[in-house]
């Protein structure tokens, strides 16, 4: 087990009619937030539900903390206390009010805290501006403010990894940026705090994202660090004339009429040598656009 | 203070309903009885165990759809499968506690109107032995049969079959069969008894395993 991750597994296997999650190695860096991105049934919420203990029918092994395996998640309870976990929309029961997801989370979590559950919904403006409501139903909520209660009822919890199926993509961009800072101060309230979250909001939550992984048909396509993978990667800009000679060696292009831009692996560089072209560090956005453009089966 | 599953789990407004359907069923046994005699009150046992299915969408009404996602925050608790167990057998056991003081209700009722609860005892008791097995399969089938394999949702809806032919074999034990057929009546029902008992044992074991894990045949990849 490598000493600098959170969650270390081998060999998983998810087997659907059409679709296979394979994923040979995986390991979550501990202290870090981590981006998982993809496509719309790239396999980010299978392996998300397999990673926290949700979903079970998979095959392969999984190491948590460093110390407890996969068996173990359901039979020590101090692995899934460890572990907060929001998913998509009714992850919450519908019929459920604000009052008794307190009043649950509160009996099936050991530390959950009342009083920063009611705060981080009052500071999230979950009612408006109306105070705390214990009677409000989940059902009556939106979207984005079951979002904004799952977050305020994970981190109501003392936990030391925060797993996230699509956090950002029913919240404003006020609210992202609120996620963003929040997702940081967790990962700098304590040592070793890890974030992990599937995201198709690439750009919003690019500045607090330390470590990508890139999904493609139940593959990891792509991972590393988003310094690294800037090194990697590079922008490639030019003119009109040079695209048919830069095709090749471009992981994807654009065409407009006053030239083209692209990306490429930095170590490719070499081989444009003599074309007039720029070059500048890439996003995380493009880096990803541009990985799953290669990897993708829309035409 | 930490609440109970149940009182967690279920809104108060769940809980009034579940009295006042005690409250309404006596008053509607012991007029059906009147009015309409046994047939009455068949219809009235059929028909209880729907009424009380139907309130469980007030508390438990996620747990039977697809939307829930499989109850992910409760999954994503160690003990989250405890508290729901607690909450459910809870519900079923005060279910159960209605039926019977519904039913204890309407036979009291008859006595004290008729002043002759004698001939009605016997299709109390029966009543009594019907309505918890269709009510637990009832609840059963309807949580999982929508997450476990499609073996096990017949095996349940036989159960239930079962139940409900026992059910009419007794009632009209004493009034509708011909003499000749009586015979074959009491082990019909030990054999139909045995198959539902079975079905439940089984039905519960698998009910148990397959809450552990992700066992619902939809993909949300």
């Amino acid at each position: 087990m490598d000493q600098n991750s959170v969650i270390e597994a081998k060999n998983i296997i998810k087997k659907y009619k059409n679709f296979t999650l394979d994923v040979p190695e995986f390991k979550l860096p501990k202290g870090f937030a981590t981006a998982l991105i993809g496509e719309n049934g790239a396999g980010k919420t299978t392996l998300l539900n397999i990673l926290t203990g949700i979903r079970s029918d998979y095959q392969g092994t999984i190491n948590y903390f460093g110390k407890y395996s996969e068996k173990e998640l359901d039979n020590t309870p101090d692995v899934k206390e460890r572990i907060g976990y929001t998913g998509t929309d009714n992850y919450y029961l519908p019929s459920w009010t604000v009052g008794q997801i307190a009043d649950i989370s509160s009996i099936i979590f050991d530390k959950f805290d009342s009083s920063k559950f009611k705060k981080y919904c009052d500071d999230l403006a979950i009612f408006g501006s109306a105070s705390f409501d214990r009677s409000k139903k989940v059902s009556a909520l939106s979207d984005g403010t079951k979002t904004k209660l799952m977050l305020a009822g994970v981190l109501s919890r003392e936990t030391d990894l925060l797993i996230m199926d699509e956090p950002a993509s029913p919240l404003d961009p006020l609210m992202r940026d609120k996620l963003c800072e929040l997702i940081r101060d967790y990962i700098n309230s304590g040592e070793n705090k890890s974030v992990f979250f599937s995201t198709h909001n690439i750009s919003d939550m690019e500045n607090v994202t330390d470590y990508a992984i890139i999904m493609e048909h139940g593959m990891i396509v792509e991972q590393g660090f988003v310094e690294d993978l800037k090194e990697k990667y590079i922008v490639v800009k030019g003119e009109r004339d040079d695209v048919e000679k830069v095709r090749p060696v471009l992981y994807t292009m654009s065409q407009s009429n006053y030239g083209f831009e692209g990306i490429c692996l930095a170590e490719n560089l070499d081989k444009l040598a003599g074309l007039d072209i720029v070059t500048e560090t890439p996003s995380l956005f493009k880096i990803s656009v541009a990985v799953m453009k290669k990897n993708s089966l829309i035409k | 203070m930490k609440k109970s599953p149940y009182l967690a789990f279920t809104s108060l407004m769940y809980r009034i309903i579940q009295i006042l359907i005690v409250l309404i069923s006596v008053v509607l046994g012991f007029l059906a009885d009147v009015y309409i005699g046994n047939a009455g009150i068949v219809m009235l046992a059929a028909g209880l165990p729907l009424i009380l299915v139907f309130t469980d969408y007030f508390a438990f009404s996620g747990t039977s759809t697809k939307k829930t996602k499989s109850m992910q925050f409760i999954k994503s608790s160690c003990k989250g499968f405890d508290f729901f167990r607690s909450a459910l057998k809870t519900d079923l056991l005060l279910k159960h506690i209605c039926l019977l003081f519904s039913f204890l209700g309407i036979y009291l009722a008859e006595i004290i109107y008729f002043n002759d609860g004698d001939g009605f005892a016997a299709s109390i008791l029966l009543l009594l032995i019907y309505l918890p097995i269709s009510q637990l399969t009832m609840n059963i089938t309807l949580i999982i049969s929508r997450r476990i394999a499609l073996t096990l949702a017949v095996q349940i809806s036989v159960c239930y079959i079962c139940s409900m032919i026992s059910t009419v074999l007794l009632l009209t034990y004493s009034f509708l069969l011909p003499e000749n057929l009586r015979d074959y009546t009491v082990p019909s029902i030990i054999s139909f008894a045995v198959i539902e008992i079975l079905s439940i044992i089984t039905a519960v074991i698998l009910y148990k395993d397959c809450v552990k894990g992700y066992v619902s045949g939809f993909s949300d990849t």
